[in-house]
C-alpha cells in the first residue's frame, strides 16, 4: 500500500507559467467535463427523459387498452417489452410510468430543495434565538422515522399522485436546510456581504444576490441526492399498496405488478425494474460527480 | 462519576428524546383519526345499532380529545389497544410476539453492513483512484441503485431458486436467515462504505498524519491509532438512520422472503386498515429507534473528548 | 567536520488536476554535523516543501527529482521502509501548524511515547512517562503531569508548539528539521526552546521567519526566493554585507542589526519605523 510515497525520481518536469484561474463556473465545468462516467449517465438520464416524453408516441397502443387475447405475451416486434396479464402494451406503460415517477421525483424534490432553501436561509439569517428554534423544531421532526410518517400520511390521505408528491415534499426539505442554514452563516460573516450591507442593501437583495449563487452549488449537488430518495420511496409505497392507483401506473406498480408474476413472466417485472435501476445509478453517479466537484473539502 | 455521566448534554437529550416520543404518539394519534370513513362499515353490512356498539365497545362515540388522553393513559400502561381484524389479540402482545424476530434479522444485518462497509472502506481509501478503490465504488454505487424489494428477489431468483444453496422463504434456521440479512444489509452497507472512505480520506488529509508519519510509523501502526478512531466516530453518527434504514427495509425483506416479523405485521396491517395495530407499531418503532438514538448520542459523547470540554453551561 | 546532508540540485512539483506547479525549482546546500542551518525567505518560497522533502513526507502528488545524499543514502530513491528507520531514529521533523498537528482524540501523553516507541521499544509504560516529564519541564511546561493526560484543544498554541518539539527532542535524533517551531512563543520563551535545540541535537536546520533567531543561533543562513537558493553565506557575512539584491530588501525591512566583530554577538536597535519587535 503506497500511500505515501512520492514518485521519484521523474524524467522531465514541466513547467507552463502560471496560467490565469478560469472563473468559478468555468472552473467547475472543466472538472465536470472530465468526469466521463459523469457525462454518459447525463446522457442515458436524459435519453430516459426522451423516452418518457416520446415513448407513448412511437407505439399507437393507448396505456390503458386491455385486449385479453393479448395477455401476457413475451417481447416481440408487436410488443417491444412484452404485455401484462390484462393484455396492456408493457412498452407504452413504461413510458407512461417514466412520466409519473420523473413527475413525482422532480417535483418532490423541488418542493424540498424550494421549502429546504427558504427555510435554511431564514433560519441562517435571523437572530439567534430565532435560528436555535428554528433547529430544534427540525431536531423534532427529524427524529420521526421518515417512512413512518409517510406511509401514515398516505394511509391517511388516500393513495394517489398528488398523494405522494405532498408526502415525499413533507419529509425531504429537513436536510436540505440544515446544510443550507451551514452555509448561510458561514457566508454571514464574510466581507462582501457587510460591504453589501454598508451599501444598504436590503437584506432580502442580499439574500438573493449574493449568498444563493454561492450556495447554489450545494443545493444542486443535494437535489440530485433527493432525487433517487424519491424514486426508492415511490417504488416502496407501490410496493405496499399505496402507489398511485390503477390504470395510472409508475415504475414502481408496473415492478411491483411484475413481481407477482416473476415465475411464469419475468420480462414483466425485467424491464421496470431495470429501468428503475438505470435511472437511480445514472442519478448516483452524477450526485457523485457534483459532489466531487463542489465540496470544498475534497483535496486533491 | 454521576455527574461525568448524568451531565447538560446528556440531560438535554433525555428531555428532547421524551418530547419526541410525545410528539410522534399526538402526531400518529391524530392523523388516524383525520381517517373519512369508518374501520367497520367496510364489513358487510351491519345494522345501525350494531354499529353503535361497536363503536361504544371501542370508545369511538367519545370526542376525539377524550379519547386522545384515554390513549395516552393506555400507554403509559404499555396497553397499545386490540387489533381490530385479529380480534382478542392485543397490540402490545402481536409486538411481544413478532419483534425478536424481526431483532435477529436486523442485527444481522447490521451486523454484515458495518462489517463489510467498514472494511471495504478503509480498503477503498488506501488505494484511492487505483483500480481497487474504483471497483469498490462501483460495487457500491450498485448497491445504492437497487431498490429494497428488488434487491431482495434478486437475491431470492438467483441463490434460491436456481442454485438452491439457500431456502427460498419462512424462518427457521440459520440458513434461513443469510439471504433476508444480506438483502437488508446491502444498502447501508454501501452508504457506510462511502462515509468510510471518505472520512478516512479527510484524516489522511490532516496534520496531525504528518505529524505521525515523521515520528516513524508505518501505514498500518498509522491506520489503526489514529486514523480509525477519528473516521469512525463518523461512522457511529450514522448508526442512528441506519437502524431507521434497517427497520423499514425489513418491512419489503420480511414480505418477500415470507419472515413472520413486526415488519411484515405493519405491511399487512396497513392492507387491512387495522388501525390501532398501524398506531402501535409505529409508535413501538419510533420509540425503539429515538431511545437508539439516545444511546449513540452518549457513547459519541463518551468518545470524543472535545464535546465534554466545549459544553456550553 | 563531514557533511550530514548534501542536497544537489533538489526539484519538487505538485501534480494538480489542471497543472503541474513547480514548487522547488533547484535547491542545493549542504549541512555539515554540529552545524545549525537556518532558511530564511517570505511565505510561498518553497522552505517547508524543502523541509518535508528531506523526509519525504510529502503528499502522493508530489514529484521529486535530484539527490539528497544523507549517510550513504539518496534520500530521493529510498524505499518507504527505508524512510520509516530514518523518521523514527535519526531524523525529527517540527511542523509548522500547532494548532493542526496533534490528533485531537488522543491524549498528549499517549501521541508522545508514540514518538520514540520505534527507536527506543524497549522502554517500560513508568520510565517512559518519566522521561516525557523530563522533557515538557525542560521546555518550560510546568505540570507535565496533568499535561500528559490533557487533550490537544484544552491547550493554548504555545504549549501545543512545545508539545510537538518535545516529540522530536524526545528521539535523541542527529537531525532536526524544525519548520517555524517558534511562532507562538514569546521572546524569552523563543530563546531558552531554541538554545536547548542547539545544546540537545547535534545538527539543526532551522526555517523562520523570525530573523533575530536566525541571526542569534544558526551558522550558515540560506535565502530562498521562488523555490531557489538566492543566497547561502555565514550567517555573519550574510547579514553584514548580503550580496543579492532580494536578500538586502529582506534584511533591510524587518530590523536594524549591529554586528559586535569581536565577539559575535548581535545586538538590536528598534527601528521605530519598522515597527517594535518582542
Amino acid at each position: 500500500m503506497k500511500i505515501f510515497e512520492s514518485y521519484s525520481p521523474l524524467d522531465e518536469v514541466n513547467s507552463p507559467a502560471f496560467l490565469s484561474p478560469p472563473s468559478y463556473w468555468q472552473e467547475k465545468w472543466q472538472k465536470i467535463k472530465r468526469n466521463r462516467s459523469f457525462l454518459a449517465s447525463c446522457g442515458v438520464l436524459l435519453s430516459l427523459i426522451g423516452f418518457a416524453i416520446i415513448g407513448p408516441y412511437l407505439t399507437l397502443y393507448p396505456y390503458d387498452e386491455m385486449n385479453l387475447a393479448f395477455k401476457n405475451l413475451p417481447p416481440s416486434t408487436k410488443f417491444w417489452f412484452g404485455t401484462d396479464e390484462l393484455g396492456r402494451d408493457l412498452f407504452t406503460r413504461c413510458c407512461w410510468g417514466a412520466r409519473v415517477s420523473i413527475l413525482v421525483g422532480f417535483a418532490a424534490s423541488l418542493i424540498d430543495v424550494f421549502i429546504g432553501v427558504s427555510y435554511g436561509m431564514i433560519a441562517g439569517v435571523a437572530k439567534r434565538s430565532i435560528s436555535e428554534w428554528m433547529m430544534r423544531f427540525i431536531d423534532v421532526v427529524q427524529s420521526i422515522p421518515y417512512l413512518l410518517i409517510v406511509i401514515l400520511l398516505v394511509v391517511v390521505m388516500g393513495p394517489g399522485l398528488l398523494t405522494i408528491i405532498v408526502a415525499l415534499a413533507l419529509t425531504g426539505w429537513i436536510n436540505m436546510a440544515r446544510i443550507v442554514r451551514v452555509q448561510v452563516l458561514q457566508l454571514k460573516n464574510q466581507e462582501f456581504i457587510l460591504a453589501a450591507q454598508g451599501y444598504g442593501a436590503s437584506k432580502l437583495r442580499i439574500l438573493n444576490r449574493y449568498i444563493l449563487p454561492h450556495i447554489s452549488g450545494t443545493v444542486l449537488m443535494i437535489l440530485t441526492a433527493s432525487l433517487p430518495t424519491a424514486l426508492f420511496t415511490e417504488a416502496f409505497l407501490s410496493f405496499l399498496g399505496l402507489g398511485v392507483q390503477a390504470p395510472v401506473a409508475s415504475w414502481g406498480t408496473l415492478a411491483n405488478d411484475g413481481l407477482l408474476a416473476l415465475r411464469y413472466y419475468p420480462w414483466r417485472l425485467f424491464f421496470p425494474a431495470s429501468l428503475i435501476f438505470l435511472s437511480i445509478f445514472c442519478l448516483n453517479i452524477i450526485g457523485d460527480g457534483l459532489r466531487d466537484v463542489f465540496d470544498e473539502k475534497v483535496k486533491r | 462519576m454521576l455527574t461525568k455521566f448524568f451531565s447538560h448534554y446528556i440531560f438535554r437529550k433525555i428531555l428532547f428524546l421524551l418530547c419526541s416520543i410525545f410528539f410522534v404518539i399526538t402526531l400518529t394519534f391524530f392523523l388516524m383519526h383525520l381517517l373519512p370513513g369508518d374501520p367497520f362499515a367496510e364489513e358487510h353490512s351491519i345494522s345501525l345499532e350494531n354499529l353503535k356498539a361497536l363503536h361504544r365497545h371501542y370508545g369511538l362515540d367519545q370526542s376525539v380529545l377524550i379519547q386522545y388522553f384515554k390513549y395516552l393513559n393506555h400507554i403509559l400502561h404499555f396497553d397499545l389497544g386490540i387489533s381490530l381484524k385479529y380480534s382478542g389479540r392485543s397490540v402490545t402482545q402481536i409486538i411481544l410476539e413478532h419483534f425478536p424476530i424481526s431483532f435477529v434479522l436486523g442485527l444481522e444485518a447490521l451486523f454484515i453492513a458495518l462489517m463489510g462497509g467498514i472494511s471495504l472502506g478503509t480498503l477503498a481509501a488506501l488505494y484511492q483512484n487505483k483500480w481497487q478503490d474504483r471497483g469498490i465504488l462501483i460495487f457500491s454505487i450498485i448497491c445504492l441503485s437497487f431498490p429494497a424489494f428488488l434487491l431482495a428477489t434478486l437475491l431470492q431468483y438467483v441463490f434460491a431458486m436456481q442454485l438452491n444453496i439457500f431456502p427460498v422463504a419462512r424462518w427457521g434456521s440459520f440458513e434461513h436467515t443469510v439471504l433476508p440479512a444480506v438483502a437488508l444489509a446491502l444498502f447501508p452497507l454501501a452508504y457506510i462504505l462511502k462515509l468510510t472512505r471518505t472520512n478516512i480520506l479527510d484524516v489522511l488529509a490532516q496534520d496531525y498524519i504528518l505529524t505521525a508519519r515523521s515520528k516513524g510509523l508505518n501505514t498500518f501502526e498509522i491506520l489503526y491509532k489514529h486514523v480509525w478512531r477519528n473516521a469512525l466516530l463518523a461512522v457511529i453518527a450514522y448508526v442512528g438512520p441506519l437502524l431507521a434504514a434497517i427497520f423499514t427495509g425489513s418491512f419489503v425483506i420480511e414480505k418477500i422472503f415470507g419472515i413472520p416479523g413486526l415488519g411484515q405485521w405493519l405491511v399487512v396491517s396497513i392492507t387491512n386498515r387495522d388501525y390501532p395495530v398501524i398506531m402501535g407499531i409505529t409508535i413501538f418503532y419510533s420509540g425503539i429507534l429515538m431511545i437508539c438514538n439516545f444511546l449513540i448520542d452518549c457513547l459519541y459523547y463518551n468518545l470524543d473528548p472535545r464535546l465534554k470540554f466545549y459544553e456550553r453551561i | 567536520m563531514s557533511i550530514l546532508i548534501d542536497v544537489q540540485d533538489l526539484q519538487v512539483s505538485f501534480s494538480t488536476t489542471s497543472q503541474i506547479i513547480n514548487v522547488v525549482r533547484g535547491v542545493s546546500f549542504a549541512l555539515e554535523t554540529g552545524e545549525t542551518l537556518g532558511i530564511i525567505g517570505e511565505s510561498g518560497s518553497g522552505k517547508s516543501t524543502v523541509c518535508k522533502a528531506l523526509l519525504k513526507l510529502l503528499s502522493e502528488n508530489a514529484l521529486l527529482k535530484g539527490n539528497i545524499l544523507f549517510q550513504n543514502k539518496n534520500i530521493v530513491s529510498c524505499t518507504e521502509k527505508e524512510m520509516l528507520g530514518i523518521r523514527s531514529n535519526q531524523m525529527a521533523f517540527i511542523a509548522q501548524d500547532s494548532m493542526t498537528s496533534l490528533n485531537p482524540t488522543m491524549k498528549i501523553g499517549k501521541q508522545m511515547i508514540e514518538a520514540f516507541r520505534k527507536s527506543m521499544p524497549a522502554v517500560s509504560l513508568a520510565p517512559a512517562n518519566e522521561m516525557c516529564c523530563q522533557y515538557l519541564e525542560k521546555l518550560d511546561l510546568q505540570q507535565s503531569q496533568n499535561i500528559m493526560q490533557a487533550y490537544p484543544h484544552m491547550l493554548s498554541g504555545g504549549m501545543r508548539q512545545r508539545i510537538l518539539i518535545a516529540f522530536a527532542l524526545i528521539r535523541k535524533p542527529q537531525l532536526i528539521i524544525a519548520d517555524e517551531p517558534t511562532t507562538a512563543l514569546d521572546r524569552k520563551l523563543k530563546q531558552k526552546v531554541l538554545q536547548l535545540l542547539k545544546n540537545e541535537v547535534p545538527s539543526l536546520l532551522l526555517v523562520s521567519h523570525d530573523l533575530e533567531s536566525v541571526a542569534k543561533y544558526c551558522d550558515k543562513v540560506i535565502v530562498m526566493h521562488e523555490g531557489r537558493v538566492v543566497e547561502a553565506a555565514a550567517t555573519r557575512k550574510l547579514f553584514s554585507h548580503p550580496q543579492h539584491p532580494y536578500t538586502k530588501t529582506l534584511l533591510n525591512s524587518r530590523l536594524d542589526i549591529k554586528i559586535d566583530k569581536n565577539k559575535f554577538l548581535m545586538d538590536h536597535v528598534f527601528n521605530l519605523n519598522s515597527g517594535k519587535l518582542n
